[in-house]
């Protein structure tokens, strides 16, 4: 069956997002690039005597690089799951004869393995 | 009591004392002009629950009204207040809150203070654990007359250990509310934060690895709320060679055995997050997700493989968990 005159094909969601998701993901690792986030410590991680200044602004970036790497890695799984969406929709629409493209292989998400800083804790008494 | 440097041009008051087993720290950010004052009447609020509440002490409050549970007994605020909160809770969570534990942990041994953190291991407590349980008694209705202040128990001795302390994390927040520009609570395993935090967006609180590692399994970002954990951590020991813990299960009569580790529970009132952190746990692996999402409850579990999972409640106010624990 082919599209009636005037008719024009949608673009994918992906296709729509991607272009977007790129400009936060290179604006945010070249940000992330310019502040290299400090070791923590492991007194971060118990009730302790506040920090100075100083070492406020330095864990407000390391809270906002993490908040951008979590980001960019939503992005990124939620353009992995629309490819692989759009991939299954055009399949489906082509059907036994159509050839689909290969699904994006997921990336594996950056993960943070120390805690950042906490004020408190709760756990046993 | 100590004023410190706190966050961006700020200072922070705190204050650390003993109290209900635990250390209790208080902290007020921006501290006005009362902040002294508030802060020692926050530490009256702990020493005054403590005395009205504690089953440590048979002329307290609590054990005279345990002694003769057929009789009114007047007693203090506190403690008029505790019953009062256990007897909405037991209703609140369907009997899974269940106070009238007192005789099981007593035949468990835990009839004094414990050296749970350096072991604990009793013997000759076992045949009396069966035959001392609350398990399948009618819905608990204590006597409660506000005007007078009295109570009156019923059949069974109860014990307010772990509400007690939700409760007086609850009423040191009020006397904290117009300290300063916010604050922290913290009690164990309940904490009360108030305002914005010392850098201007939310408290980080860390939530401890029940299994004993140094880090927390999990670090919660909030603000204006109560926080409560309960954990099998630090009061289990052995009886008879047998693993037991304080936390009982009011359908069995024994220590509650559900697959978890450590609950928390956020709620904006410490006594509620208490008494659904406790209630959770004993519900066990299997239910809590359904019973959590059906009371709306932000709260985390950790599973005896050490998994961390979340309610959807509460995923909006974690910030990070440990990669290992996902």
């Amino acid at each position: 069956m082919t599209d009636g005159p005037g008719h024009r094909p949608r673009p994918s969601t992906a296709a729509l997002l991607a272009p977007a998701a790129a400009a936060v993901l290179a604006g945010s690792l070249a940000w992330a690039a310019g502040h290299p986030p400090a070791p923590l410590t492991k007194a971060a991680t118990t009730a302790s005597p506040t920090p100075g200044p100083a070492a406020t602004e330095r864990a407000r970036q390391l809270r906002d690089v993490e908040r951008l790497r979590t980001e960019v890695a939503s992005l990124r799984a939620e353009l992995t799951d629309l490819a692989g969406t759009d991939n299954a929709g055009q399949t489906g629409k082509r059907g036994a004869g159509g050839t689909a493209r290969a699904t994006a292989k997921p990336k594996p998400k950056p993960v943070r393995t120390t805690p950042p800083p906490v004020q408190a804790t709760t756990g046993a008494s | 009591m100590k004023t410190r440097e706190a966050g961006s041009g700020g200072v922070a008051q705190t204050m650390t004392f003993p109290a209900m087993a635990t250390r209790v720290t208080l902290r007020v950010v921006n501290p006005g002009t009362a902040a002294g004052d508030a802060l020692a009447t926050a530490r009256r609020v702990f020493e005054r629950v403590e005395a009205a509440c504690t089953r440590f002490d048979p002329q307290s409050p609590l054990m005279r009204a345990n002694a003769d549970r057929t009789a009114w007994h007047a007693v203090p605020e506190e403690c008029y207040l505790a019953i009062a909160e256990a007897a909405r809770a037991h209703l609140e969570t369907g009997g899974i809150f269940d106070p009238r534990v007192l005789d099981t942990l007593v035949a468990l041994g835990y009839d004094r203070t414990l050296p749970f953190r350096s072991g604990v291991s009793l013997t000759g407590s076992g045949p009396a654990i069966t035959t001392r349980v609350p398990a399948g008694a009618a819905p608990w209705r204590p006597g409660l007359d506000p005007e007078s202040q009295s109570v009156r128990l019923g059949t069974d001795r109860i014990d307010l250990g772990g509400i007690g302390k939700g409760l007086a994390v609850r009423l040191a927040a009020q006397a904290l509310a117009h300290a300063g520009g916010g604050h922290l609570i913290e009690a164990g395993g309940d904490c009360h934060v108030a305002g914005d935090g010392p850098d201007g967006d939310g408290w980080q609180i860390g939530v401890e690895d029940p299994t004993g590692g140094p880090e927390p399994v999990t670090v919660l970002r909030i603000a204006d709320t109560g926080c409560a954990t309960s954990s099998l951590r630090v009061r289990s020991w052995r009886v008879d060679g047998a693993a037991v813990h304080h936390l009982i299960d009011p359908r069995t009569g024994r220590s509650a055995q559900g697959g978890l580790l450590s609950v928390t529970v956020l709620d904006p009132d410490p006594a509620r997050a208490e008494v659904w952190s406790k209630s959770l746990l004993i519900t066990g692996r299997e239910r809590i997700a359904r019973l959590a999402a059906r009371h709306d409850l932000p709260a985390l579990w950790v599973d005896e493989s050490r998994r961390v999972a979340v309610s959807a409640a509460m995923a909006p106010y974690v910030i990070w968990t440990a990669p290992d624990a996902t």
